[in-house]
């Protein structure tokens, strides 16, 4: 320490001469901006917490809310209905407010995600019905380019394929992210959308991204690729480059020309793209570019082009690619063209390297015989057959004084036998345990390098007859079986597996060796040996081809396994002769009980049958059949000469129909008589028209015949009771003729009928949907004309409609700044889709929620054809007026005022309550209980300001509301419990 | 007829919501749990007729779900796992260890119910 003290002294430094006030000052600014930072970042964080408690706490709302909706089906039950219409009109009152349409959008985006299949359809249905598309077109034009990204997202994974015209916009965007995005959603919303991004991107194309796109591509269903070698002449190297791998991709093999044009491309991409394309289509006549373009290549393309070389190349190419090898100093490239040259032509070119020189070698000649080289001792399983006992011990003694040097072990029973299947002779040669030394191994070297001949001299002189089927059939052969048996090849001593055997089938070896062998298996008792039936025409086959190929290893040997039952053949003999065949119940089988019935098809019916083809069925006037339902016994029983139709149908019609059958007869005929002029009568006959086969009485039919009419309306289905709208519907279209029943007031055609109840409706309903007041003159002349009850009614209806639109358009020309159009009525609209049923809650709803703009709809309703629908239309309407009337007029200085549905409700009568409850009771409709919170419809009901009694000017709803109270219960709860309260007022 | 009892162990609150009310028409009387610490009460309160869940979950994945319940309960109750980590290793992992079918995100609510009707047999 002192040490440093001396040594070093540090004058320069001097610390600043600093007041303490200003040091306090300073530490009380920092600690006053460290706790406005972190106030400010605490009270961030917690709004931002509070943010999303907020959204997560919407999301379980609206979560059952979707739930619902997804999972509506139409023959849902009507508490399920009422729920629906209720979620309906409760979620388009949510959707007015922008934060919860912005939670709505991200829980359908969400749920998107994880769903697939129906649901997710039904997801973008309902993403695409509420609107939320809108809101993503508006994020498209901020000039922020994350809400521009998110919008492209959205609209991309929600299907919105309206979306495309305006996403296309952004394919050239400078802004990356906006641009990436748009690529992939143009590529998703519409099938050509790849092909509008190839042509138009100016831009490169990332790996990454192309990857993306094609994982897009390809998961599209029913996807059909377009020419993607129409892109290969495309300035941006990118697109050609991304063209070239969808080519590749979906093995469009028509572009070779452009693939070997693109050989020359500077771009090494594109070129080894190209060359990989040619590799995989074979293109063989990009042959000599790809030698031109060699020389001057990287490496890489070096590489790819010997590549392409080695597998499109024939031996022509060798000469090249030897001059490669020669020219090329890069290792790896001379080496690929080696490789290349060994593909082609295998064994062209050989190791050279470590490769000792053998041509000055000579053959030792003091070599010992093949008995002093190779000793076996052979173990002597159990066995009882003393015959080969016998043989072995011949062999041992033969070689007995020899070193013992390998040893085999071996199944005596699959050596005796001729019979071996290659089964059993591949598993006893690996069976064979080889033990070597170093000496033996020399030796045996020697032996067969010196010693040849002598070495076959000798080992035929050992008696090898204990082999079973190892047979040498020439001497050729014998030699190499020799030279390679496991005594005489050292090399092989290493690999039991590889030892090769030449054998061949018993007939052979019994015509070489027939006094030895005969004898021999004479005594040998093989009764113990399983009986191989039926196998021997393959066993042989395989044997002499074997035999041609005497070389081939044993392992490779295919086999033919079959198992086989060691059954003496004596018993199998008797066995078979005893067979009785009778035994076997053959006739059970054919007497499967099979069920058939035989259909009497009458020759007249049958002719009748036929010409239906001809004759369309649906005009003619019901069946008069008053037998409905004939027994069928009945109807095969009876002479089918003549079939009973009654048609009721008029004089004019009965001639017009004669007319048709007989025209079509005639043509019929003629046709045939063209075909073949010269037929016989009797086919003739039977091409004209039976008028026996069906004998049709034609009953006058008109509408003063009210009798007929009557009998048929009874005679027809009636329509269930529970749907009402279906009982509006003319019950008889399909069976009677309305151009008949109207006594032709219109010429008409026969088969469609304008003036009909059916097509009168159509029409009003097309009137009702586009027409407007001018229609009125059109309504007030049919309803002269029309003599349908209901078609009346509904004209009424109509005419009091267009009637009221006419005073609202009447006031749009005398007030220009007032809203004139018709509003939307969200009931009305819901209205003309639901059953009585869902129409009669809804009517409830209106009651409930209803204003000003629902009075005239539900006036319309008064005049409802339906009962129950009247009524409850009239006990929405009053209630609706008298919470209108209990409305204080609001003035410019009381612009909003909050008033309470269940006071409002003071005014209405205590009579239509209880009809309302008692209506409700009936029903069986219990009041849906919302889930608390986003149930809770805090509603912004339109004020209409009266300025006349007759006319009703709708304002805009941002300039005078009225507010309902919010609280925890249900609109409908309150107004379920408004007769409690007011008993409760009277009460005191 | 008593319903069938249906625990359903998944965190995205609004898939869960969803799943629910899909079993919940099918016929089934389903319980949420939404992680592991609560699956591992409601297993030990009872064991349901069948179970659904999800691999990737907070405290407990799946699959040391589907050991808990082969394991430690004994239980042989049918286990459908849900995940969108749907690769060949956790399929067949979770086979191994003891799941009776893989559904992979996303999931298809019909193809669920079927699926789980098909295993209550």
């Amino acid at each position: 320490m002192n040490f440093y003290k001396q040594t070093y002294h540090l004058f320069a430094i001097k610390a600043p001469k600093i007041h303490t006030d200003l040091l306090w000052d300073l530490s009380f600014l920092f600690i006053g901006l460290s706790v406005i930072y972190f106030t400010l970042v605490f009270i961030h964080k917690k709004r931002l917490a509070k943010r999303l408690e907020r959204i997560k706490q919407h999301k379980n709302e609206l979560s059952p809310m979707i739930s619902e909706f997804l999972f509506y089906e139409d023959d849902a039950s009507k508490a399920d209905k009422a729920v629906y219409l209720n979620l309906k009109i409760e979620i388009r009152q949510l959707i007015l407010n922008k934060f919860n349409r912005n939670v709505l959008s991200d829980v359908l985006l969400d749920l998107s995600k994880d769903l697939s299949g129906e649901t997710q359809n039904r997801i973008f249905e309902l993403y695409k019905d509420l609107g939320l598309h809108q809101d993503a077109f508006k994020m498209l034009k901020s000039w922020r380019w994350e809400l521009v990204s998110k919008a492209i997202q959205d609209l991309t994974r929600m299907q919105v394929s309206e979306a495309y015209s305006f996403i296309t916009k952004f394919i050239n965007d400078k802004r990356p992210t906006i641009r990436k995005q748009a690529e992939i959603a143009i590529v998703s919303l519409k099938y050509e959308g790849i092909n509008y991004f190839l042509d138009t991107t100016k831009y490169k194309i990332s790996e990454w991204q192309q990857l993306k796109l094609l994982d897009v591509i390809r998961n599209r269903a029913d996807y059909q690729p377009p020419v993607f070698s129409a892109w290969l002449t495309s300035t941006n190297n990118h697109v050609v480059l991304f063209a070239l791998r969808l080519i590749k991709f979906y093995n469009q093999n028509n572009a070779n020309a452009s693939l070997i044009q693109l050989l020359k491309h500077k771009n090494t991409n594109i070129k080894l793209e190209a060359i990989a394309c040619i590799k995989e289509f074979y293109v063989t006549e990009a042959m000599d570019t790809l030698k031109l373009v060699f020389w001057k290549s990287s490496t890489d393309i070096k590489i790819a082009i010997l590549d392409t070389i080695a597998e499109l190349g024939s031996e022509d190419d060798i000469e090249f690619l030897e001059l490669i090898e020669r020219k090329i100093s890069n290792f790896a490239v001379t080496s690929k063209a080696l490789s290349s040259i060994n593909a082609i032509s295998p064994g062209w070119i050989l190791p050279t390297k470590d490769i000792v020189e053998t041509t000055e070698n000579t053959i030792p000649e003091d070599l010992p015989t093949i008995n002093e080289a190779v000793i076996s001792t052979i173990k002597q399983p159990d066995s009882p057959l003393d015959p080969i006992n016998s043989t072995i011990n011949d062999l041992k003694e033969n070689l007995g004084n020899s070193e013992t040097l390998v040893t085999v072990e071996e199944n005596k029973e699959s050596k005796v036998t001729l019979e071996h299947t290659t089964e059993e002779i591949t598993d006893t040669v690996s069976e064979i345990d080889v033990t070597h030394n170093e000496e033996t191994k020399d030796h045996a070297s020697k032996v067969i390098d010196t010693n040849k001949n002598k070495s076959n001299t000798e080992i035929s002189t050992v008696n090898i007859d204990f082999l079973p089927i190892v047979i040498l059939k020439t001497d050729q052969e014998q030699k190499s079986a020799i030279k390679n048996s496991t005594f005489y090849k050292p090399d092989d001593l290493f690999e039991p597996q590889s030892l090769k055997y030449t054998y061949d089938k018993k007939s052979e070896l019994e015509d070489q060796d027939k006094s030895d062998t005969n004898d021999f298996w004479k005594n040998v008792n093989v009764d113990f040996l399983p009986l191989v039936i039926g196998n021997s025409e393959k066993t042989s086959t395989s044997a002499t081809s074997k035999n041609n190929t005497p070389d081939k290893p044993l392992n490779s040997i295919s086999v033919l396994f079959e198992e086989v039952t060691a059954t003496p053949f004596e018993e199998v003999k008797n066995s078979a002769s005893n067979i009785n065949f009778e035994s076997y119940n053959t006739t059970e089988i054919n007497n499967i009980p099979t069920f058939s019935e035989e259909i009497l098809v009458p020759e007249a019916s049958e002719n009748a049958v036929r010409d239906f083809d001809v004759i369309d069925p649906v005009f003619l006037a019901p069946l008069k059949n008053k037998q409905k339902e004939r027994p069928m016994n009945d109807m095969f029983t009876a002479k089918y000469t003549k079939q009973q139709t009654d048609v009721a149908m008029t004089p004019q019609d009965e001639e017009k129909f004669k007319e048709i059958l007989n025209s079509l007869i005639a043509i019929e005929n003629d046709k045939n008589l063209e075909k073949n002029e010269v037929k016989d009568d009797s086919t003739k006959t039977s091409l004209e028209f039976d008028n026996e086969a069906i004998d049709i009485t034609f009953i006058p039919l008109v509408t003063e015949d009210e009798e007929t009419l009557n009998d048929i309306k009874k005679e027809a289905p009636e329509q269930p009771k529970e749907d009402q709208v279906r009982k509006e519907e003319p019950e008889f279209k399909a069976t009677i003729p309305k151009a008949i029943i109207t006594n032709k007031l219109v010429s008409t055609p026969d088969f469609i009928d304008e003036n009909s109840e059916e097509a009168t409706l159509q029409l009003l309903d097309d009137i009702e949907e586009m027409g407007d007041q001018r229609e009125v003159p059109l309504l007030n002349e049919m309803i002269k004309n029309t003599k349908y009850q209901h078609v009346t009614s509904r004209l009424s209806q109509l005419i009091e409609r267009f009637s009221d639109d006419e005073v609202v358009i009447g006031l749009v020309e005398n007030e220009a700044e007032n809203i004139t159009l018709k509003p939307f009525n969200v009931f009305e609209d819901l209205f003309r889709v639901c059953d009585t049923e869902a129409k009669l809650i809804l009517l409830d709803e209106v009651a409930a929620v209803g204003d000003a703009g629902d009075i005239a709809f539900l006036e319309g309703l008064l005049s409802n054809e339906d009962q129950d629908i009247s009524k409850q239309a009239n006990i929405a309407l009053e209630a609706v007026q008298s919470r209108l009337l209990l409305d204080v007029t609001p003035t410019d200085d009381t612009p909003i005022k909050e008033i309470e549905v269940g006071e409002n409700s003071k005014a209405v009568e205590e009579e239509n309550f209880e009809e309302y409850n008692s209506l409700m009771e009936e029903l069986e409709i219990d009041s849906p209980k919302a889930p608390s919170g986003v149930f809770d419809i805090d509603f912004e009901v339109e004020f209409v300001n009266q300025t006349t009694e007759n006319e009703l000017v709708i304002e805009k709803p941002s300039t005078k509301k009225i507010k309902t109270k919010s609280n925890s219960e249900s609109i409908i709860d309150q107004i379920c419990s408004f007769s409690h309260k007011i008993i409760d007022k009277f009460n005191g | 007829m008593t319903k069938k009892r249906l625990l359903l162990v998944e965190d995205d609150e609004l898939l869960a919501s969803l799943l629910n009310f899909r079993l919940t028409k099918g016929g089934y009387d389903v319980r949420i749990s939404r992680d592991g610490r609560a699956v591992k009460e409601a297993l030990a309160k009872e064991i349901p007729d069948i179970i659904v869940s999800d691999i990737m979950m907070p405290y407990f994945s799946g699959m040391e779900l589907i050991g808990f319940v082969r394991n430690d309960l004994q239980s042989s109750v049918p286990i459908i796992i849900i995940s969108s980590a749907g690769n060949e290793e956790n399929v067949l992992n979770a086979f191994e260890i003891g799941a009776n079918d893989f559904i992979p995100k996303p999931v298809s609510p019909s193809e669920l119910l079927i699926r789980v009707a098909r295993l209550m047999k």
